[in-house]
């Protein structure tokens, strides 16, 4: 006890340590308070889009009730919101949320169309990315570490007081275990400190994806309180000591997840699903000079729950005709969407896999998939945008297949977008991996020891 | 006996040449940068041909549609593929980051879609992987791992106090130094840019790519100058290796990893944009404020209406020599253009507010600058993204307004929908010819950057010059 008392007190006295903790803090305490204001932003933009959506509706409602050719109108020029609900945790871990549109409106037309929407936002800053807690946590906590671990043999040695250490103990290994364990400690008690902090300033709640994080975190900080360990085991130069750490670093942050991104972009043919849009507008406007009469015919053989509808089509112009098509131009090119998804999600599933070899690379997607910022998530959005599509088609299809005319009451029943988040976990597997990479530096430090002695 | 700047400067490239740092780092960094840069040439290579297809399929596609109603043609659209810069594979600038592909169509302005990858880019913390970053990030901490105790270390070895007893003073060993890792990363930009070179002549280039590479080069080999006479300063001013290294990567995290970050976070906070829906529904109301071209006693089309009827004489629609529907049609995309493009403006306005901030914080870090540059001279910024944006949506407007014409004059109001035009309408609608913007179009976003180098360079060079003559 007096051991720690007497290290910590050491530490409180070292300016440096001072100063970058202070800096940590005040960079970490930023983050958050940044991250949750823009997640209110986005409630906001949210409650701005159901507002006017709101709104609109109520023009039409005026209107009620709506024969079956004017509910045509409705669905063709209603839009309705889907929004991919940022969970609380996103204010902390931004994750891929920039690279998608995360809310935005779609109609009754063909869907594929209106889905390649981008996301607003400021190109130019694009490449440089924003500042969020997972940004410092991921990249900024192991250079905290290197600083304030790195050189405690050096800097012991530099002034002269570690042969008298060395000489009163009979394992000198040990004494510096323990001050690194010291300095691993206090880090720890401040990120949980963080964490908590982070209860109160944002919306996150103490529970259990709570303590996952901070497990996560912590196995992250260990492995790189290990790799630090195993600089120091050995026993070069300061010198030497930071220019390897500062090598692993760029090795595991960005060297490897940028061949990872290579070698995912590899597998893929640029812009090879610019196809979708092609067939489904091709399907689209050719439907207009086939014999529309049988068009339909073989879409009631085709969807047989409306097969009960008037089968002759109305001249010159008949809405079931129309969304008939529309919904068949989604069909046709169902197959280019599924390779679509399928390579986003491969994609996603060969970084996951790259990231076995780099602690930076695996809390970052283990962090995306705590907030549900990750491609996993935003491919989801898209397929639960699919499943609403179809619910939009079933509810308004029953008026117009069934000339039923379209009441105030049914306004209520519109079906309304809600956002199911991902449910899969990557905590064990991202335990398993920063333990995996602790240990085999653990290895390599009693290698080392053992080489020290000998 | 040579100047001894340059005898300093010699004797430092053989004690490097020797050192075990060097003979890891160069030829390590050198072999990444150059199977980067391959990979990036030749991916480059494939997006360029695929979208130069594409495009070929939509212009085919186009012209082979049948007899048609000229609104169903302008409904069914047109797509145009941007064609990326040259240049991207050394600088990728926004290009990972953006659609590539606009769908042109009647009444509504579509956004960019389809990524060159679908492939995430946020786990690139630090930068995206491109010979550029690999310049603009990674060198400058190689020239940290050279130097760092280039001067400290003849401080505390005492071989400085020789030095200078020898004759030499304290001003010219940090010119001699500066010059001798000045002609490191001379080396190191001449065997990149060679190799690119290598790629470029194995492309299709213009003249004013090889112009743009050539002032990418002076471009690096400034910057590299400054980092060189950043790391001997520093080297110069601290007491010991240690603190010349951890001063030396502590500025490197602050300027180039950062302040960045920290500026884009800050500027985002300060001028909030609207999200896509939030931008889709502002820009429709507008919209719907000048008038609705569906409604039929909305007030704007009622009033454009009698300007129509008095401009010909005639009392009645029916009377015009025009097809009315086609005039309302052509009416309605001049308010939903004009509109869109006031509403997009808008939102460039925001960026632009963004960017300025950025710029201001950037004045401190020589890293955004010459980032900045870079990618204006490599034609990968987001100005030259958004020029192609503006010309698409010039393109969009002229080429409907074609198909209203044709709807006015060769469709008659009587029984309108069931009318078609001949296909052979479809070919004397004009391609989309893309000129990307010219480097002296960017001159006003390039001098202030540039100037701003240039001081920090000068006043790198001025603290060299000053330097006291002080051996402990």
């Amino acid at each position: 006890m007096r051991f720690i008392q007497f290290e910590l007190r050491l530490l409180w006295q070292n300016r440096l340590f001072k100063w970058l903790m202070l800096g940590y803090v005040l960079a970490v305490l930023l983050a958050i308070i940044w991250g949750q204001m823009s997640l209110q932003r986005e409630y906001q933009q949210r409650t701005i889009s159901e507002a006017n959506y709101q709104t609109e509706l109520a023009e039409y409602r005026d209107d009620a009730p709506l024969d079956p050719y004017a509910a045509g109108y409705l669905g063709y020029y209603q839009f309705h919101p889907v929004w991919q609900t940022p969970s609380a945790w996103s204010a902390l871990i931004h994750g891929e949320r920039s690279e998608a549109a995360t809310h935005t409106r779609v109609r009754l037309l063909g869907l594929q169309g209106q889905l390649s929407n981008t996301a607003t936002g400021n190109i130019a800053a694009m490449p440089i990315g924003k500042l969020d807690l997972s940004f410092i946590w991921i990249y900024l906590m192991p250079l905290l570490i290197a600083a304030l671990s790195l050189n405690l043999l050096a800097e012991e040695k530099a002034s002269g007081r570690w042969s008298l250490l060395a000489s009163q103990v009979a394992n000198s290994g040990m004494l510096l275990t323990k001050k690194m364990l010291i300095a691993a400690g206090l880090l720890a008690v401040v990120n949980l400190l963080i964490l908590l902090a982070a209860v109160v300033m944002t919306d996150i709640d103490f529970d259990s994806i709570w303590l996952q994080v901070a497990a996560v975190l912590l196995a992250y900080q260990l492995c790189w309180f290990l790799i630090t360990g195993w600089i120091i085991s050995l026993q070069r130069t300061a010198i030497f000591n930071s220019l390897l750490f500062i090598s692993l670093w760029i090795v595991f942050a960005f060297v490897l997840p940028g061949l990872a991104y290579l070698y995912q972009t590899q597998q893929q043919q640029p812009a090879e699903h610019v196809s979708m849009i092609f067939d489904q507008r091709e399907f689209m406007h050719d439907s207009w000079d086939r014999d529309q009469q049988a068009d339909f015919d073989v879409y009631l053989q085709d969807y047989p729950q409306w097969q009960t509808t008037e089968p002759t089509l109305q001249k010159p112009f008949d809405w079931r005709w129309y969304y008939a098509m529309q919904h068949m131009s989604d069909v046709i090119v169902a197959e280019a969407v599924a390779q679509f998804r399928e390579s986003r999600v491969h994609s996603h599933q060969i970084g996951n896999q790259v990231a076995w070899l780099s602690p930076v690379m695996r809390l970052q997607y283990s962090m995306n998939r705590f907030a549900d910022t990750d491609m996993l998530a935003s491919q989801t959005f898209l397929d639960q945008i699919g499943d609403y599509h179809q619910q939009l088609r079933d509810y308004f299809f029953d008026f117009y297949f069934f000339d039923k005319s379209f009441t105030e009451a049914d306004f209520a029943n519109i079906p309304v977008f809600e956002y199911q988040p991902v449910m899969q976990s990557y905590t064990l597997k991202s335990l398993i991996n920063l333990v995996l990479i602790g240990l085999f530096f653990v290895g390599l430090i009693m290698l080392q020891t053992r080489r020290n002695r000998g | 006996m040579k100047h001894p700047i340059v005898e300093i400067a010699r004797h430092e490239l053989i004690t490097q040449w020797r050192s075990q740092t060097l003979k890891i780092l160069l030829p390590l960094l050198l072999v990444l940068t150059a199977l980067i840069a391959f990979s990036h040439w030749q991916q480059q290579e494939d997006f360029i041909e695929a979208q130069t297809i594409w495009q070929q399929q939509n212009d085919a596609e186009w012209e082979a549609q049948p007899d048609r109603h000229p609104h169903r043609a302008a409904h069914y659209g047109t797509m145009v593929f941007r064609i990326i810069s040259p240049l991207s594979f050394i600088d990728s600038g926004v290009n990972p980051f953006v659609g590539n592909a606009l769908f042109l169509e009647a009444h509504r302005q579509n956004s960019s879609s389809f990524k060159q990858y679908v492939s995430s880019t946020a786990y690139m913390g630090l930068g995206y992987l491109s010979g550029a970053t690999i310049i603009l990030v990674i060198w400058p901490l190689v020239l940290i791992a050279l130097a760092f105790n280039s001067v400290s270390g003849e401080r505390g070895h005492g071989t400085l106090r020789q030095l200078v007893s020898q004759g030499i003073s304290v001003r010219q060993l940090l010119f001699g130094k500066t010059l001798a890792y000045s002609l490191i990363s001379l080396i190191f930009l001449l065997v990149i840019f060679s190799i690119a070179i290598g790629f470029m002549l194995l492309s299709h280039v213009h003249g004013s790519d090889v112009l743009r590479m050539g002032l990418m080069f002076v471009l690096y080999l400034f910057y590299c100058l400054l980092w060189t006479i950043t790391v001997v300063l520093f080297s110069n001013w601290c007491r010991t290796n240690q603190q010349s290294l951890s001063a030396l990567l502590l500025f490197w995290l602050l300027t180039v990893i950062v302040m960045p970050k920290m500026a884009n976070s800050v500027a985002e906070m300060q001028y909030p944009m609207p999200d896509r829906a939030v931008f889709d529904i502002q820009t429709a109301q507008e919209i719907a404020k000048v008038g609705d071209s569906h409604n039929p006693d909305d007030p704007h089309f009622t009033e454009f209406r009698e300007k129509v009827l008095a401009e010909y004489g005639v009392s009645r629609v029916e009377d015009l020599p025009v097809n009315w529907r086609g005039v309302v049609m052509q009416e309605g995309e001049r308010i939903t253009s004009e509109v869109f493009t006031q509403q997009y403006e808008n939102l460039m306005q925001i960026a632009e507010q963004q960017n300025e901030l950025v710029r201001q914080v950037a004045l401190f870090s020589p890293y955004l600058l010459a980032n900045n540059l870079s990618s204006i001279v490599a034609a990968t910024n987001a100005d030259s993204f958004l020029h192609y944006e503006n010309a698409a949506e010039q393109y969009r407007f002229n080429f409907i307004t074609q198909l209203n014409q044709l709807h006015a004059e060769e469709i008659d109001l009587e029984n309108d929908r069931e009318q078609k035009v001949s296909h052979d309408h479809w070919s004397k609608l004009g391609q989309f010819d893309y000129h990307g913007p010219m480097l002296q179009d960017a001159n006003d976003r390039i001098y202030p950057s540039l100037l701003m180098l240039l001081l920090w360079l000068i006043i790198g060079l001025v603290l060299l010059a000053r330097s006291r003559n002080e051996v402990d």
